[in-house]
């Protein structure tokens, strides 16, 4: 044995080398790798003071918290998938989006975007940034089965929004004044020149245009878009603007910006779903949040929804307000 | 020879190995199903694994060491529901919305939760006592009365109003302090204005500090040393220890420790290795 390793020492130098490159190797590799256990053929997740958590038990206690969430999330995807056509023309606007949005990661979190991107698709049911795009097609389904479903039961969904919350499309005319309470004679004869110009019959988008001093709407004459009783604008200008009827115009209206004249545009769902279609779909949903789940839950009925268990039903009608009696 | 190059590929082979992820037992059993589409359970847990499990399992295993260690007892309880019953009159109907705020679904969970921290407030004053020469040399735990005026006139007035005899508390008044003057447990780690520290720092029992300015020299501040011992005040400064931040935390990387808590499932390990590092061995 001696004899071959003095003959053959260069080999054996080399062979003992290498061997320990590769030990080396394989315990560098492996040193941060997490090891696995199980307890009776059941996986365990953690251990704390020698007891063995399995994922079985991990799944219950979590089912516990967050488990409706995620069927929800699934019965949600699945509905709309089932319920809106997937076009070309949502497959490019989700393209753009997916591009975007990736684009929006890189800037904030830099070589490490991918995984930042990858947490949050996670927290919504996608898998990895591969799905990026599906989630936009999704979102676009998911908002047009919303639309769609508003439209085919407005006369149930909007009576309620509407005397609740009072939408309205809105236009003003601001004279900014340092103390609306003790007007400059020069603010005085702003309001003076904007009074004396729809009295002459100017209409009141052109006197926006001219003279208000809110020159984000100024330039769309005057225009505030769809409000309801939800916006947060000040109250003194909430108050007064929820009285109009359509084409009405208030006097001034003082608030801690100055004077405001108010007009109400347009009320009633015909005009504002025309103009305002997407004002008026956020509006409803924000003072029924619970229009979506009643939608998702009112489809799948039709598509056919069985549950592993009573519970998962109970708790999935609970989570989503339904009804017992919405079912049947 | 043959066996040496066996032994190669079988180390080669191991470096395969993949980190291990936990997975429940029936994985493809179904949840729901909506039309032939079906949600598994499996799907379910590897949802369930993205929805922050570290924070979930590092309350869980807190619970399980909690009670190990401290029973609930009835004067837990009924710290808690005095607790409970404050935020009831504080908040009103709004009690729940706030409790769901604070991520509980419940009154019960909340409740939960105010008896998890009692418990963890006992081991850490107890952790506290058991090392509190350490402690006290450490964090120098002190018993002061200190006023705050807006001037300094009004300060130095103050104080010759204490060194003719004077109560604190009533020459503070007088001249308009603008905080209050109960008697404070405070350790170096309170945020005070550097003049105040060095003050505190060099005074003796029951004496008074000169006027001292704040770092803005726009308050003024005089401090009376109610106690510089803190085997006279032990229970007051182990409560006030005990609060300190690297206190709490290095009380549950111990119990931890202590614990032998160990993490199986590599999404988990991660999770916990970014948010909870000091947890994980």
């Amino acid at each position: 044995m001696i004899g071959i390793l003095k003959k053959f020492w260069f080999v054996v130098l080399v062979g003992v080398l290498f061997l320990s490159a590769i030990v080396y190797f394989v315990y560098d590799d492996n040193k941060d790798k997490v090891g696995g256990k199980t307890e009776n053929g059941q996986d365990v997740v953690y251990s704390i003071n020698d007891d063995n958590i399995t994922a079985d038990e991990f799944y219950d206690e979590m089912f516990e918290a967050t488990g409706i969430a995620g069927i929800y999330q699934f019965l949600s995807k699945t509905v709309t998938d089932a319920s809106v056509e997937t076009t070309d023309e949502m497959i490019e606007g989700a393209k753009l989006n997916a591009e975007s949005v990736i684009e929006q990661f890189k800037s904030q979190y830099g070589i490490d975007y991918e995984a930042a991107l990858t947490q949050s698709l996670q927290g919504l049911g996608y898998d990895s940034i591969d799905d990026l795009q599906e989630y936009f097609v999704n979102l676009g389904k998911s908002q047009m089965f919303i639309t769609d479903y508003i439209n085919a039961n407005v006369d149930t969904i909007y009576p309620e929004y509407e005397e609740a919350s009072k939408p309205r499309a809105l236009s003003h005319i601001l004279v900014t004044m340092v103390d609306s309470s003790n007007p400059t004679e020069e603010e005085l004869a702003k309001v003076k020149a904007v009074e004396e110009a729809l009295a002459a019959g100017t209409e009141f988008g052109a006197v926006a245009y001219e003279f208000s001093d809110d020159t984000a709407s100024a330039v769309e004459n005057g225009s505030l878009g769809l409000t309801d009783a939800n916006t947060e604008f000040v109250p003194e200008f909430l108050a007064a603007s929820l009285l109009l009827a359509e084409g009405e115009v208030s006097e001034w209206v003082k608030t801690d910006y100055g004077y405001h004249m108010i007009k109400c545009d347009a009320v009633g769902y015909e005009k504002l779903s025309t103009d305002y279609k997407d004002q008026l779909l956020q509006g409803m949903l924000t003072f029924n949040p619970f229009i979506e789940p009643q939608a998702i839950w009112a489809k799948s009925q039709e598509l056919g929804v069985t549950f592993a268990n009573e519970q998962i039903e109970s708790d999935l009608k609970e989570f989503m307000q339904v009804d017992q009696g919405d079912a049947e | 020879m043959k066996k040496l190059l066996i032994l190669c590929a079988s180390l080669l082979l191991i470096t395969g190995c993949s980190d291990a992820n936990a997975n429940v037992s029936n994985p493809t059993e179904s949840l729901i199903t909506v039309g032939d589409h079906s949600y598994t359970k499996g799907e379910m847990y590897n949802f369930m694994m993205s929805q922050g499990p570290d924070y979930f399992v590092i309350s869980q295993a807190q619970e399980i060491i909690a009670n190990a260690q401290v029973e609930v007892t009835d004067e837990i309880l009924a710290t808690v529901d005095e607790t409970i019953e404050s935020y009831k009159q504080m908040l009103g109907d709004s009690l729940v919305m706030y409790i769901n705020q604070m991520g509980y679904e419940d009154e019960e969970a909340f409740k939960e939760a105010l008896i998890l921290n009692e418990q963890m407030i006992i081991i850490t004053e107890t952790k506290v006592t058991e090392k509190f020469e350490e402690y006290s040399a450490t964090y120098a735990p002190r018993q002061i009365q200190i006023a705050t005026f807006a001037s300094q006139e009004d300060a130095n007035s103050a104080l010759a109003s204490m060194n003719e005899g004077t109560s604190f508390a009533d020459a503070a008044k007088e001249f308009k302090s603008t905080v209050g003057t109960d008697t404070l447990t405070i350790t170096n780690q309170d945020a005070y204005p550097t003049n105040v520290l060095f003050a505190i720092n060099s005074l003796e029992k029951d004496t008074l500090s000169e006027v001292v300015a704040g770092d803005d020299e726009k308050s003024f501040y005089i401090v009376k040393m109610i106690n510089n011992d803190p085997n006279e005040f032990t229970e007051a400064a182990v409560e006030k220890i005990a609060q300190l931040e690297t206190i709490v935390n290095s009380t549950i990387t111990t119990l931890f420790e202590d614990f032998n808590f160990a993490v199986y499932d590599k999404r988990l390990h991660d999770a916990v290795s970014t948010n909870f590092p000091d947890l994980l061995k």
